[in-house]
C-alpha cells in the first residue's frame, strides 16, 4: 500500500517535474524565438541599411557621371558656337584663298562639334530642331565651299557677305548658351529634380520664332534645302483613285496567287501613296501604289518563317537577275539593266538602273528582292526611280574608257562603262565605272570629261547585313 | 519518451536560430539590389529541342548543310549537319553547339541580353534591329520597317544627329532607350526589318516622328500632321 502510495507520489512528482520542465522549455522557446527574431531583425536591418546606403551612393555616383556628360556636351557646344562665330567673322574679311580654305574647314569642324554636342540634348522642341539644322547646314555649306576654293575658285564678294551674316546667327547660339549658363551658377547641376536640364530646350526658343531666318546657303550637299525639299520628277501621269490602284496592283502581281487584297489607307509622306495589305502565294504582303501615275513603288512579302520558303542557291544569280528584269518590265520600268546583285540570308537583291544612250543612270535605281532559287519576287523598291527618273541631257565624254583607265591607281577587273552618278546629293556627273581589285573590291568612277577621280566605293561583304558598298 | 523529450528540446533550441537565419535571409534578399543575375552558359546537343534549335536548323538548311524541314528537334541528322558545319568552319567537330559554334552561326544560346557586334557595319544593323524590337515588336512587319526608316530618315535630316547611334541615343528620342528595352536581343523579324530599311525601304517616305495615338501625351508631338498609320503607330 505504502509502496503504492510512494509510487503515486513519485508519479505525481514526475508529472510535476515534467510540467515544470515543459513550461521551462516553452519559456525558453518563446524567449529564444523573441531573442532570435530581434537578433535577426537587427542583422537584417543592418544589412538592409548598408545596402540602402550603398544604393544611394551608387545613385549619386551615376548622377554625377551623367552631370559630367552633360557638362562636357554643354562646354563643347559653347566652344563650337564661339569658334563658328569667330571664323565666320574672319571669313567675311579674308581675301586669301589659302586662308579662306583653312578657315572654312575650321567652321566645318566647329559646326560638327556643336552638332554632336547639341545632339546630346533632348530633341522634341522646334527651337532645338532648327538650331540643329542651322549647324548641320553651316558645316555642310563650309565644307562644300572649302572644296570649291581648293579647286581654285575663291569666295565671291556675295559669299563673304553671306558668311558675315551667318556669323550673326552663330551669336544667337552664344546668347542662348550664355543665358542658360546662368542656371549653372552656385553649384547647380543638370540632373536632379530642379536640374538645369529641364530648362535647356527653352534656351533655344529664339530659333523657333516665326521671324527667325538666316541667309539661304546654296550649295550641293546632303543637308542642302534643295535635297530636303526635293521634287518627285520621276512620276508622270494623272492622279488615280484607290480602286484603280487596286486593279493595277492585281495586274502587276498577276504571276502570283494574290488574294485578300485590302486597301488600308493613304500615305501622305514625300511620295503620296495608296497602301494595301494582301496575301501573295500564301504569305502576307504590303504594297504601295503611287497616287500619281499608279506606279508600284514598294512591295514586300513578309516571310518570317524563313524555312517556309526555299532559300536562294549560290548559283541562282543569273536566274535572279532575269526574273528581276522580267518583273520590272511587267511593272513598266523599261530599258533597265542589272548593275549590282548580291545574295545573303537566302535572299537575292538585284539592283536595276535605267540606261539612256548607253549611260547607266545610277540615281534611278529599282531594287528587286527574290527567293526560291530566284523565281519568286518578294520585294521591290522604286523610291529612287520615283524621285529622280527623267530624260537626262547627257554630256558627250571627252575621254575614252581606255584613257580613263590610265588614271586608275589599282588594277581594274572590268571594262569601263559609262555611268551618270549622283555626287553630294543633288549633282550628277558623267563617269566611267571600273570594278577594281586590291585587297578587296572597289568601284572607281573617273570623270568622263576631266579624267579626275569622281568617287570611290568599297564593297563590304558582311555576313550580317549582306554585301553592300560604302 | 526521453528521446522524444531530447528531440523536443533540440528543436526548441534550433528553432530560434533557424527562424533568425530565415528572417535575416528574407530581409537580406528583399533589400539587396537585384542586379546579380547570372548568365547561364547553354549548349545545344542531340536531344535538345525548341525555338533556338529550329532557328539553327533553318540556318543550316539555308546554308546547304542540312536538308529537309526545321522541326526544332536536335536529332542525329541535325548532329551530322552541325559536325559538317564545324568541319567546314575550322571548329572542333563534336556535334555540340557551344559558344564558339553558336557564334560562328550567328546564334544566341542563353537568355542574356548582350549581343555580338562583329564588325562595324553589322553594329549599325544590330543597333537598328534592337530599336525595332524594343519599340515595335508587336507591330506589323511594315510598321517595324517604318520605325527603322524613321531612324535613318533622321540621320539624313539636317535637324537631327548625323549617325545612327547619335539619333538613337539622343536624349528623350526613343522610349526603348529610356526604359532599357533597347538592350533586349532582337528576333529575326526585327533584324530583317532593320536590314530592309538599311537597303532603302521606307514605307513612310520621309517621316521623322511616330507615336502611339492611344498612349502619347506630348502636345508637341500630337500637333504634327500624321502622314501614315500602320498598326498602333502614327508616322509624321
Amino acid at each position: 500500500m505504502s509502496n503504492k502510495k510512494t509510487n503515486c507520489v513519485k508519479t505525481q512528482d514526475t508529472k510535476k517535474t515534467k510540467r515544470q520542465r515543459n513550461s521551462r522549455v516553452a519559456k525558453t522557446a518563446v524567449l529564444g524565438t523573441v531573442l532570435g527574431l530581434c537578433a535577426s531583425a537587427i542583422v537584417g536591418l543592418s544589412v538592409a541599411l548598408y545596402f540602402a546606403d550603398k544604393t544611394v551612393e551608387t545613385h549619386e555616383s551615376y548622377q554625377r557621371q551623367m552631370d559630367a556628360v552633360y557638362f562636357r556636351a554643354y562646354y563643347d557646344l559653347i566652344e563650337g558656337a564661339n569658334d563658328m562665330g569667330v571664323m565666320l567673322k574672319k571669313l567675311g574679311v579674308s581675301n586669301s584663298p589659302t586662308m579662306q580654305q583653312s578657315m572654312l574647314y575650321e567652321v566645318w569642324s566647329a559646326a560638327n562639334l556643336a552638332e554632336n554636342s547639341l545632339g546630346m540634348f533632348e530633341s522634341q522642341d522646334d527651337g532645338i530642331l532648327r538650331a540643329q539644322k542651322f549647324v548641320n547646314q553651316l558645316g555642310d555649306y563650309s565644307h562644300a565651299l572649302a572644296l570649291r576654293v581648293a579647286a581654285g575658285k575663291p569666295l565671291t564678294e556675295e559669299e563673304r557677305e553671306r558668311l558675315s551674316k551667318l556669323a550673326e546667327v552663330a551669336s544667337v547660339y552664344q546668347r542662348a548658351l550664355t543665358e542658360f549658363g546662368k542656371q549653372l551658377e552656385d553649384g547647380n547641376t543638370f540632373m536632379g529634380e530642379d536640374g538645369a536640364l529641364n530648362n535647356f530646350t527653352a534656351a533655344f526658343s529664339e530659333f523657333s520664332q516665326p521671324d527667325f531666318a538666316y541667309p539661304e546657303m546654296i550649295y550641293d550637299g546632303p543637308f542642302s534645302d534643295a535635297l530636303e525639299n526635293k521634287q518627285l520628277v520621276g512620276m508622270g501621269g494623272k492622279d488615280i483613285t484607290a480602286e484603280r490602284g487596286e486593279e493595277l496592283l492585281n495586274d502587276y502581281l498577276s504571276a502570283y496567287e494574290v488574294s485578300d487584297v485590302a486597301y488600308i489607307g493613304e500615305g501622305e509622306g514625300d511620295i503620296p501613296t495608296y497602301n494595301f495589305m494582301l496575301t501573295a502565294d500564301g504569305a502576307p504582303a504590303f504594297a504601295q501604289i503611287c497616287k500619281r501615275g499608279g506606279m508600284l513603288i514598294s512591295y514586300n512579302v513578309n516571310i518570317d518563317d524563313v524555312a517556309s520558303s526555299k532559300a536562294v542557291r549560290q548559283d541562282a544569280g543569273p536566274t535572279c537577275q532575269q526574273n528581276a528584269l522580267a518583273f520590272a518590265s511587267k511593272l513598266g520600268f523599261d530599258n533597265m539593266q542589272v548593275v549590282w546583285s548580291s545574295s545573303a540570308h537566302g535572299e537575292c537583291v538585284v539592283n536595276l538602273a535605267p540606261v539612256q544612250e548607253g549611260v547607266i543612270l545610277y540615281s534611278d535605281l529599282v531594287k528587286v528582292k527574290l527567293r526560291e532559287e530566284g523565281s519568286r519576287v518578294i520585294g521591290l523598291d522604286a523610291t529612287h526611280y520615283a524621285f529622280n527618273h527623267r530624260e537626262r541631257k547627257l554630256d558627250v565624254p571627252t575621254i575614252t574608257a581606255e584613257q580613263a583607265k590610265q588614271n586608275l591607281s589599282i588594277p581594274a577587273i572590268s571594262e569601263g562603262r559609262l555611268a551618270l552618278i549622283p555626287l553630294r546629293g543633288t549633282k550628277e556627273t558623267l563617269t566611267y565605272e571600273f570594278e577594281c581589285e586590291q585587297d578587296g573590291t572597289y568601284f572607281v568612277y573617273i570623270d568622263a570629261l576631266s579624267g579626275d577621280e569622281a568617287n570611290i566605293l568599297y564593297v563590304i561583304d558582311d555576313e550580317a547585313s549582306g554585301m553592300r558598298t560604302i | 519518451m526521453r528521446s522524444s523529450l531530447i528531440k523536443d528540446s533540440t528543436i526548441v533550441k534550433i528553432l530560434p536560430a533557424f527562424l533568425a537565419i530565415v528572417l535575416a535571409a528574407v530581409i537580406f534578399v528583399y533589400c539587396i539590389p537585384s542586379d546579380c543575375s547570372v548568365a547561364e552558359a547553354a549548349t545545344l546537343k542531340q536531344g535538345s529541342t525548341g525555338a533556338v534549335v529550329k532557328t539553327m536548323q533553318t540556318k543550316l538548311i539555308n546554308w546547304g548543310y542540312l536538308s529537309g524541314k526545321a522541326d526544332g528537334i536536335f536529332g542525329s541528322k541535325t548532329k551530322a549537319a552541325v559536325i559538317y558545319f564545324q568541319k567546314r568552319n575550322g571548329l572542333v567537330a563534336d556535334g555540340i553547339v557551344g559558344t564558339k559554334t553558336a557564334q560562328a552561326m550567328g546564334l544566341k544560346l542563353s537568355g542574356t541580353t548582350t549581343t555580338n557586334g562583329g564588325g562595324t557595319s553589322s553594329t549599325e544593323l544590330n543597333l537598328l534591329a534592337r530599336v525595332v524590337y524594343g519599340e515595335a515588336r508587336g507591330e506589323p512587319y511594315t510598321g517595324q520597317v517604318a520605325v527603322a526608316a524613321v531612324v535613318l530618315n533622321r540621320v539624313k535630316s539636317s535637324s537631327f544627329p548625323n549617325t545612327v547611334s547619335g539619333v538613337i541615343y539622343q536624349a528623350g528620342a526613343f522610349d526603348c532607350v529610356a526604359d532599357g528595352q533597347i538592350n533586349m536581343t532582337p528576333n529575326q523579324n526585327a533584324i530583317n526589318a532593320a536590314r530592309d530599311a538599311l537597303n532603302g525601304w521606307d514605307p513612310t517616305y520621309g517621316c521623322l516622328f511616330y507615336y502611339n495615338p492611344r498612349t502619347a501625351t506630348s502636345k508637341w508631338m500630337l500637333s504634327r500632321t500624321v502622314k501614315l498609320k500602320i498598326g498602333n503607330h502614327a508616322f509624321c
